[in-house]
């Protein structure tokens, strides 16, 4: 069953990223690993723009490269280019004119001018070349540093420039497939990677900050912009970087800019003076760079996570890619670990992983790796090239025969797996399944040996999934029947909006970690967070605003949930700032507000417990809203009445991952339980008696 | 529920769809967020709409300042130097004619008459704002460390008279519309101007307009929408001078503890309506993404002279 050509071309995706980095003493890297980490995900993009990068150490001259509409032009940018940087010599197009609009031309820099120099030459020809129509743009210029872009897919773009021969090796590459949304993709100018300086970048997503940073670059210089937002990445990591001299860091979180109420963020001083260089809106980003010593790799997600992205790491190299199964294809047991809410990973050649891109490190990938499964059963699929249509019309047909069982291998990315499957078969999966596995299940049961991607069990009504590896993103979406279960650690906004029936309720087990927004909007159904080897270590296995817009249904995680992680609160400073209003109006003791101002969280229960009902009820309009819900919160244990079905789930799950020692002994701990409030819609007190003051 | 958004369906009600449009801010309209770039929840998810002015000595949690105070009395205006106090907004004293003794210790969120007034030089009244000693006590109980001056000059389409207020050492400009004189031109127009006209390297090689805080005062600010737009034109803090006065039914005898307790309540709906509005665009953080951000915006049956002033595309325009 398997030899057919992959044909995945008509799922409709946003872009691909992939990355990867040599550490020190490892091989160095061919262009051919570019190609495939991104081709294994072709899907994601279009024939509408691709493109490759490379950060090399070893000295050469410094090359600008240009798009130019013709030889003439081509010329003309070089007289150009010589007048504002000296010598100049034209080692001509780089692939022959092939009736496309421009052919990227190369010109060697003879004599080495100042980078700054050659940063206002370049910005200076750009303008000049861009107006009244575009005649030429140069989009790399480094020298350490080189983009190869152009109209097509990846593949076509890898040959149009013969990379396979053109390039031996390199420390650093970049690759992209483009699905383009906010420019067009006709001309190879809107392609990524996009480059400035020694810096090159691809970029997943659609900044809504693009405006303010193009006010922010333009304020220092930058006079001529293609006009798409993934542009002003480069520009703003390499102005920052080198012409501000901020550290790689602080550039990192300035982009990033994390929630003021993570505590990660700049400080008020350095955001004023670099504001509009924040990042906002979708995006993962994979840069390149060198600083002339050394060749780095570095990831950016932004602070809601609303695009895919995944870090791993091997004996001699680290990657980044938009999918685990891309990490696979080119290392099959790499590390594999995601990137936090609003974090970067920083890697270099020299130093290899230097920020991981999240807390609590050392746990992230004890469960995915080295996983030893068994045997394949039932009827054996090579799934090896073949496209979801194809794997979900064999599944349906076993099923229709009546085969209890059958198991699929080599799965590599493929989507949609079992969606259309209407009646009951088992299904183990090897490999890597791609997003939307058990989409609207019904009746299936998956076991999958390895780790899942993006959106899996989203709808689904019945049947079951158990992973024995990781989860990422949107697992559990509007999960409403059946039991999803996973061995390790989830992703972002698992289990929101689940929901219930009068004879449905699913139930979500965890049992590593998950990042922000579980169960947000949650209507029923139980989620639950194990935190197995997480609690034993003191860390919280939740990310923040767990329960956030939540109106029914069950969260329960294991060991002491911070309230200031539980629903979405008032910014901490904008009700500090209250109560110190109300300290200078000699309403609230200074003592209290002092007290207060202490407190590591700061939530509607602890201002309930200190402040008189008067006050209380005027600083509530700071907490409450007409959609506001009220969530309680407690301590419980599973062995309290009202807990047995999930104890009964929970011994399910042991069973079924063969983890029943580490299981039990967890059920021994006591439970963050967070639900609704009986009376969940105000937060203001009525018929209470009101505590003392202090 | 006080301090509440109104509830509106898909469409527009406001000008210039439904409404004669009478400002130039009528005809500019927010371009939401896309399939590309998801709406933010902000009843569910964070859409920060806190600032900070004067190098990040000062931070309030909108960009909203209060003002028009002279009609009120002495203990309403009081009153309301509390009530901003406490919602972390700037009150604006301008044309007050005694300073409570209220505003002194709360100088981190006043803008005051300047000790001497000079008004010469720039046509330009000087205003201050103080910096706290630290941040999390119990600010008056602690000396001031500096005042930050800023300059309330009309409305001019000049940038080489913003730019002359930058160099001589102001910390912010409050372009106010109510200050009369004969070159003034349009709020909006001004505004962009000013935050145009300082997007040049300053001397340490960052932005010029980094370094000073951008404020719009005008009594025709009708609603979180006009403030909306006029950030987006490149004010980061945006002076309501009347029509806060209308939210709260303000009239004479009125009691000040209902003042206060109505202002809080507008402030509240304010800051609720520009998470709103931030989050339909995609925006998360008004300060970074918003302020000067005319790529979020495109306009209406507006003139291209005026549009190129602005800096604002056309509807439909790539």
């Amino acid at each position: 069953m398997s030899g057919e050509p992959l044909d995945l071309t008509h799922v409709k995706s946003g872009c691909g990223v992939f990355g990867v980095l040599k550490k020190r003493g490892a091989p160095p890297i061919g262009p051919e690993v570019a190609l495939t980490g991104i081709e294994c995900v072709r899907y994601r993009g279009s024939r509408f723009g691709a493109g490759f990068g490379l950060v090399r150490l070893d000295q050469r001259r410094r090359r600008v490269k240009a798009f130019a509409a013709s030889k003439e032009v081509a010329e003309e940018l070089k007289e150009e280019l010589l007048r504002r940087v000296g010598n100049v010599e034209s080692i001509g197009p780089e692939y022959a004119f092939d009736g496309k609009v421009y052919t990227s031309y190369v010109f060697e820099l003879v004599d080495e001018p100042g980078e700054r120099q050659l940063r206002r030459a370049v910005n200076e020809v750009n303008r000049a070349f861009s107006k009244p129509n575009l005649r030429a743009r140069v989009y790399s210029w480094g020298r350490h540093v080189e983009v190869f872009k152009g109209v097509g897919y990846p593949s076509d773009v890898y040959e149009l420039y013969s990379l396979g021969e053109r390039i031996d090796a390199a420390d650093v590459w970049l690759s992209h497939t483009r699905q383009p949304t906010n420019s067009p993709g006709r001309l190879p100018i809107w392609s990524h990677p996009f480059s400035s300086g020694e810096w090159a970048i691809v970029h997943n997503g659609d900044v809504s900050s693009f405006g303010a940073n193009m006010e922010f670059l333009s304020a220092l210089g930058v006079e001529s912009f293609v006009g798409t937002d993934s542009e002003v990445i480069a520009l703003l990591l390499d102005y920052l970087t080198s012409e501000l001299g901020l550290g790689l860091e602080d550039a990192c979180r300035a982009l990033v800019n994390p929630f003021e109420s993570s505590g990660d963020g700049l400080s008020g001083r350095l955001l004023s003076a670099l504001r509009g260089s924040q990042l906002d809106g979708p995006f993962s980003i994979v840069a390149g760079f060198s600083d002339g010593t050394d060749a780095y790799m570095v990831v950016l997600v932004d602070r809601f996570k609303f695009r895919p992205l995944v870090v791993g790491e091997d004996e001699h190299y680290v990657y980044a890619a938009s999918e685990e199964a891309q990490i696979r294809t080119v290392s099959p047991d790499a590390r594999v670990w995601t990137i936090e809410p609003g974090g970067y990973m920083i890697a270099s050649t020299s130093k290899g992983v230097i920020r991981h891109g999240r807390r609590a490190v050392e746990l992230f990938t004890r469960f995915s790796a080295t996983l030893r499964p068994p045997s394949p059963s039932g009827v054996v699929i090579d799934a090896r090239g073949l496209s979801y249509p194809k794997i979900n019309a064999t599944l349906r047909e076993l099923a229709a025969r009546g085969h209890p069982e059958a198991s699929l291998l080599n799965v590599s990315g493929q989507r949609y797996i079992g969606v259309g499957v209407d009646r009951p078969i088992r299904v183990k999966v090897y490999g890597t399944p791609g997003n939307c596995l058990a989409n609207l299940n019904d009746c299936v049961d998956f076991e999958v040996f390895g780790s899942v991607q993006d959106d899996v069990a989203d709808v689904m009504h019945g049947g079951s999934v158990v992973v024995h590896g990781d989860a990422r993103d949107v697992l559990g979406q509007a999960l409403q029947g059946g039991h999803v279960f996973v061995r390790g650690n989830a992703g972002n906004r698992c289990g929101i909006q689940m929901r219930e029936y009068a004879h449905k309720r699913p139930y979500l087990v965890v049992g590593g970690r998950v990042d922000d927004y579980l169960g947000e909007y949650m209507a029923g159904g139980v989620a639950v967070v194990l935190g197995l080897g997480y609690v034993e270590s003191g860390i919280v296995p939740v990310g923040r605003f767990v329960g956030s817009g939540m109106v029914g249904g069950r969260i329960l995680v294991r060991g002491v949930v911070p309230r200031d992680r539980i629903g979405y609160l008032p910014p901490r400073e904008d009700v500090l700032q209250y109560l110190r209003g109300l300290a200078l109006d000699g309403d609230l003791n200074h003592e209290t507000y002092r007290r207060l101002a202490s407190e590591p969280h700061l939530d509607y229960d602890s201002l309930r417990a200190v402040l008189p009902q008067d006050l209380l009820r005027r600083v509530a309009k700071l907490f409450e809203h007409k959609y506001f819900r009220r969530l309680k919160v407690e301590r419980v244990s599973l062995y309290d009445e009202g807990f047995a079905d999930v104890e009964s789930v929970l011994v399910e799950f042991a069973k079924k991952l063969s983890i029943e020692r580490e299981v039990s002994a967890a059920l021994e701990d006591d439970f963050t339980l967070i639900e609704p409030h009986r009376d969940a819609r105000s937060v203001t007190p009525r018929a209470e008696t009101p505590k003392e003051e202090g | 529920m006080a301090g509440e958004p109104p509830i509106v369906s898909m469409g527009s009600t406001a000008p210039p769809s439904v409404d004669e449009p009478r400002f130039i801010l009528d005809r500019i309209v927010s371009d939401g967020a896309q399939v590309t770039r998801p709406s933010i929840d902000p009843y569910r998810e964070p859409v920060e709409t806190h600032l900070y002015l004067f190098a990040g000595s000062v931070r309030l949690s909108m960009p909203v300042a209060v003002g028009g105070l002279a009609e009120l009395t002495f203990k309403e205006a009081a009153e309301v130097v509390k009530a901003c106090y406490r919602m972390g907004v700037l009150v604006d004293l301008h044309g007050l004619r005694e300073i409570p003794v209220e505003a002194v210790r709360r100088g981190t969120h006043v803008l005051a008459p300047h000790d001497a007034v000079n008004s010469g030089e720039f046509n330009a009244v000087q205003m201050t704002v103080r910096s706290p000693g630290a941040l999390n006590e119990v600010a008056g109980a602690l000396p001031f460390e500096r005042k930050s001056v800023v300059a309330r000059v009309p409305p001019l389409e000049d940038s080489e008279f913003y730019r002359s207020v930058c160099a001589a050492g102001f910390n912010g400009i409050i372009v106010d519309e109510e200050i009369g004189h004969r070159d003034a031109v349009e709020l909006e127009i001004a505004t962009s101007a000013c935050d145009r006209a300082l997007k040049v390297p300053g001397p340490d090689g960052l932005p010029l307009r980094n370094r000073v805080n951008l404020m719009a005062s005008s009594e025709r600010i009708r609603s979180s929408a006009d403030a909306f737009k006029l950030i987006g034109l490149g004010a980061e803090v945006v002076v309501f001078t009347r029509s806060w006065k209308v939210a709260v039914d303000y009239g004479p005898g009125m009691e000040e503890s209902l003042l206060a307790e109505r202002l809080e309540y507008f402030l509240t709906g304010v800051q609720r309506e520009l998470k709103l509005l931030a989050g339909a665009a995609g925006v998360s953080s008004l300060w970074s993404s918003l302020t000067g951000s005319r790529e979020l915006f495109r306009s209406i049956e507006l003139e291209r002279p005026v549009r190129l002033k602005l800096g604002v595309k056309s509807a439909g325009e790539w």
